[in-house]
């Protein structure tokens, strides 16, 4: 049985991904788990993943046909590419109030708001992973609620937070057939999107102005329009306007280079007061 | 003026990044027109995980070691449907220095079309700060906890004996310069190479809204130095030049060094063997400027 985890960094793909093959170990399989190897950077997509078999296991590609696939974000559920490869007899468990047509079996449960109802929530951010693993046990995973919710105590320890919240999502789950089709992606259906190509977006690393802790402010009067801040901006968040030079402060991530580098001593250093410092 | 931008806001750079900013600087002196092949290192975090990437242009993210190789298969696919553009390598230190020394001088040495560039911040950024071939004497790196005791190699140099048709130095500090370098590089047809001194903030220890300037003071106290070989033709440029020309004294290297949290434990003797190993390469350099 081959699993995918999808979800952003923070929200605990990786563990939930141990947490599974830990627990299929002591039901006595064989069992494999490992992330996408890559940036595990809060807000970033994460993938893992993990294989449970009665035999040895020897493969230890990605996952690319799973037969369950979790999606802990729930905008992640948007993107179709994060289910590709479902079959007819896959099973999908989505951290959503509702379900959504991507798989024949879907099981859902609302693990979000769980995790705040039982402020499982770290550095502002819901981690919907144990209700998530409560709710997996509804799925055709060959591990019972004992052995899931005792790997569960020994990595969170037995607050009783972490026990009701795994509670709540393991009675809180619904499962339901849906109407789905396999999806094809790439060119006439030759490739069902074996290989992960990305798509050019900005905010790869989510907001980055979130990670500003001083605002560079231009000061248009003394401003020459020489355009030395948009050359070296690392960003590239400087743009030239009819009305002179804007910042985009939605990804200024506050370096400062710009105010460093402009000969007119154009541009301000403002506190972002009230801003909390996210980490990165 | 302003052109299109090819590196999108929002990158996972750390602040300031020299990478980053270069890398989009590159871009656009390309028009856009390239496949970028990025080995192991802070770029491939910087241009984020699937499904997303902060590059506006395709990007392959390469095995360690094989980054020159991978580009020569791009190249040849390309070659073989007549796609045009140019395939640029875009690696770390380590990854040109070290690990991927190898296959550079493979694809170098069978002249490959390619444009390989490697963004030079003197040590392994990615994986927390180790040494490579390419820190400096004196350096502080995890790996190299009281000072590296052993001066950096050179990789341009290597080149220049693989007789490349073109060759370059430019820095985080001098944009206009790395620019002028990309567009002329893109004019030449066969293997490039170029080598941007890339002040890394968090790794070498500056604030982070000093990379420009740190940029510049390397080339200042002449131990970063802007050069060009064009078919086995060298010339200093910009700044270096007019350091070689006598026109304009070097500034004393201790302004670059104190400003770096990784120098701060030298000591004198420290400071005088980076000083003798300067001169000794510019000796070797201007040597070789008036050969050819
Ligand atoms: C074969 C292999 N060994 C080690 C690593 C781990 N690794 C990833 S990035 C990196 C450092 C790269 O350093 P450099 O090439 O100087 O680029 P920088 O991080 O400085 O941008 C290392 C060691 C790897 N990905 N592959
Ligand atoms: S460690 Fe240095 S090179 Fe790497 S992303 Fe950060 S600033 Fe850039």
């Amino acid at each position: 049985m081959e699993i995918r985890i999808h979800g952003r960094g923070g929200q605990g793909v990786v563990t939930m991904s141990k947490i599974i093959a830990e627990a299929a170990n002591l039901e006595g399989y064989f069992s494999q788990s490992m992330p996408f190897y890559g940036a595990e950077r809060r807000g970033a997509p994460v993938v893992s993943f993990t294989r449970i078999s009665e035999d040895p296991i020897y493969r230890t590609s990605q996952v690319y046909y799973p037969d369950i696939l979790i999606v802990l974000d729930p905008i992640l559920i948007n993107f179709p590419e994060v289910f590709s490869g479902l079959g007819e007899s896959s099973i999908a468990v989505l951290n959503s109030g509702s379900s959504a047509d991507v798989a024949k079996k879907v099981v859902f449960v609302d693990a979000t708001r769980i995790a705040i109802e039982h402020g499982l929530v770290v550095a502002g951010m819901p981690v919907p992973n144990v209700p998530m693993l409560g709710a997996l046990l509804s799925s055709e995973i060959p591990i019972s609620y004992k052995t899931m919710l005792e790997v569960v105590q020994k990595h969170f320890g037995a607050d009783e937070r972490i026990v009701s919240s795994f509670n709540e999502g393991y009675k809180g789950a619904r499962r339901k057939t849906c109407r789905f089709t396999k999806m094809h992606f790439g060119h006439k259906g030759v490739m069902e999107c074996e290989i992960p190509i990305s798509t050019p977006s900005k905010g790869v690393a989510g907001r980055t102005g979130l990670w500003r802790v001083v605002k560079p402010v231009v000061d248009s009067e003394r401003c020459n329009g020489c355009m030395s801040c948009w050359l070296h901006c690392p960003e590239g968040v400087i743009v030239e306007t009819e009305e002179g030079i804007e910042i985009d402060y939605a990804y200024c991530k506050g370096c400062m280079i710009c105010s460093s580098v402009c000969p007119k001593n154009a541009i301000k250093h403002e506190s972002e007061m009230g801003v909390v410092q996210h980490a990165h | 003026m302003i052109e299109p931008e090819y590196f999108l806001p929002g990158s996972a750079a750390c602040h300031g990044c020299p990478a980053a900013m270069c890398l989009r600087v590159i871009l656009r002196a390309l028009e856009g027109k390239a496949v970028v092949v990025v080995p192991a290192s802070c770029s491939s975090v910087i241009t984020g995980v699937y499904p997303h990437s902060a590059l506006n242009v395709p990007v392959f993210n390469s095995a360690f070691a094989a980054s020159a190789a991978v580009a020569t298969g791009i190249r040849a696919g390309l070659d073989f449907y007549g796609e045009e553009g140019e395939v640029v390598v875009w690696a770390g230190d380590g990854g040109t220095y070290d690990i991927g020394l190898q296959s550079l001088s493979g694809a170098a040495e069978r002249g490959e079309d390619i444009l390989y560039i490697c963004y030079n911040n003197e040590m392994y950024s990615n994986t927390g700060v180790q040494r490579s071939g390419a820190t400096p004497y004196g350096a502080w790196t995890t790996t190299t906890v009281g000072g590296k005791r052993e001066h950096r190699k050179d990789v341009a140099e290597i080149l220049m004996a693989h007789n490349v048709p073109y060759i370059a130095t430019a820095s985080a500090g001098f944009l206009n310069d790395l620019y002028n370098k990309v567009r002329k590089a893109r004019e030449i047809e066969g293997f490039r190479y170029i080598e941007i001194l890339a002040p890394c903030p968090p790794g070498w220890r500056f604030p982070m809204d000093k990379t420009v300037e740190m940029g510049r003071l390397a080339v200042e106290t002449g131990m970063w130095i802007l050069y060009e070989v064009v078919e086995g033709k060298m010339r200093f440029t910009g700044l270096s030049k007019v350091i070689a020309e006598g026109k304009r004294k070097m500034k004393d290297i201790k302004e670059y060094l104190k400003l770096q949290g990784r120098f701060s434990h030298l000591s004198e003797e420290d400071i005088r063997e980076i000083e003798r190993y300067r001169d000794r390469r510019w000796e070797f350099l201007k040597r070789r400027a008036n050969e050819l």
